[in-house]
């Protein structure tokens, strides 16, 4: 395939797929090797730019998806609405959360001192966590992990990733001393 | 109108905190003091004075920051007693040393907090589309949940006799097990396999219903999909 056709289906594909793809999985998909799928996307991102358009592609945690650009998003904002940022106990408990996931409501509570009940709740609703089953022990608690709208919104390819970045952090700070 | 008078001349600035650990790791680094040695005294006096303030300005504390207070002087008073060497093991233990524990939690939990909302904040601008109900079995008929059932229901009562369970004995069929045999079967074939050999490879009835619960955890989670093939109803990886 030539390369401007590949940079047409990966297109196509991006657009039909509303979830962000791999390389890896982009270059299974359009059956074609991974160093080609690399240069329709710079083909796709060259075009994007030089044609004043509203998207382009964009690549968070290794995931590749068509997005609006972000010079637009101050426009786009007054016309739709902007969903308001996560209070900072929502921001935390989901932190908790991504620590230990899966893990039961009196876990994260016992982390932050306080009663996680409506944060949870509104969390829930927000799709950025989702029940994963029960903990087999009396009562049988509910155990609570992120979704993949979480890895979205943050551009994570794992929780693992979030983990390890924060990890490195730590390290880096204790070598100071 | 003296109200105004009074509150005119000063300032009142008294941060607000998510909660007790919130509180207590905010003295912790003001104070710069070591998170594994924490000089009880001092951090409890200055616990039990935000409190107080808090107080004054009619600020409704939760009652887990009264639990955290009485945590704090019950470890006071622990520190107060001799330390015997003689005592068994836990006993002797430093009794600031879950406090510290949980404090060293609090703190990473605080670092992820941060990092997230810088995540967060980069990504917002890409506004991107919800995934849609384009999946990739955009061209296959989607299989309803009676289908299925009806072909589990056949296949249960024509292929599920028990024949080798003449000894009752408990049986254990982990979920985790079925589904890593499911994921290596579909691993292996990536074009596809026939439910119905799945299930075969089953020989107890427990081991069916448990398979059961596993392909329908894989569909749930969007790892693979159910499809109708020209032997039967099949399921495979959902390369999407």
């Amino acid at each position: 395939m030539s390369l401007p056709r590949l940079a047409a289906s990966l297109e196509a594909l991006l657009f039909v797929r509303g979830n962000p793809l791999t390389l890896e999985e982009l270059s299974g998909l359009l059956k074609t090797g991974s160093a080609e799928v690399e240069a329709a996307l710079s083909e796709l991102e060259k075009k994007y730019s030089s044609e004043n358009s509203g998207i382009t592609v964009h690549c968070s945690g290794g995931r590749w998806c068509l997005a609006t650009k972000p010079e637009y998003d101050g426009w786009i904002s007054s016309v739709l609405g902007r969903s308001a940022p996560l209070s900072p106990a929502a921001l935390e408990t989901l932190a908790v959360i991504a620590c230990k996931e899966p893990v039961t409501r009196s876990e994260i509570e016992q982390v932050r001192g306080v009663s996680a009940d409506r944060v949870l709740a509104s969390l829930m609703e927000k799709g950025l966590i989702e029940e994963r089953g029960r903990m087999d022990i009396p009562g049988k608690p509910i155990l609570y992990g992120t979704t993949a709208l979480f890895l979205k919104d943050t551009g994570l390819s794992s929780v693992e990733e979030l983990k390890t970045r924060c990890m490195n952090e730590i390290t880096k700070e204790e070598s100071l001393f | 109108m003296d109200i105004f008078d009074d509150t005119g001349d000063y300032e009142i600035s008294l941060p607000v905190f998510e909660g007790p650990m919130d509180l207590l790791l905010h003295l912790v680094e003001k104070n710069r003091v070591d998170i594994h040695d924490i000089p009880i005294h001092k951090i409890t006096d200055q616990y039990l004075a935000y409190m107080n303030q808090a107080r004054k300005f009619d600020l409704a504390l939760g009652s887990s920051f009264f639990l955290m207070a009485a945590t704090l002087l019950l470890i006071k008073s622990r520190m107060l007693l001799p330390v015997r060497s003689q005592d068994s093991g836990d006993e002797s233990e430093d009794p600031r040393r879950e406090l510290s524990r949980s404090l060293e939690e609090f703190r990473a939990v605080k670092k992820i907090k941060l990092e997230l909302e810088k995540l967060m904040e980069a990504e917002r601008p890409y506004r991107k589309r919800e995934p849609g109900e384009v999946k990739s079995g955009i061209f296959d008929r989607p299989i309803s949940a009676e289908r299925l059932m009806a072909f589990f229901g056949a296949l249960w009562k024509k292929e599920g006799r028990e024949q080798k369970e003449q000894v009752f004995e408990a049986e254990e069929v982990s979920l985790e097990d079925r589904l890593k045999l499911l994921r290596s079967w579909l691993g292996q074939c990536r074009e596809g396999i026939l439910l119905k050999q799945f299930f075969l490879s089953q020989h107890t009835r427990m081991e069916l219903a448990v398979s059961l619960v596993a392909v329908l955890e894989t569909v749930r989670t969007g790892e693979a999909v159910l499809y109708e093939s020209m032997e039967g109803l099949s399921i495979r990886r959902d390369c999407l």
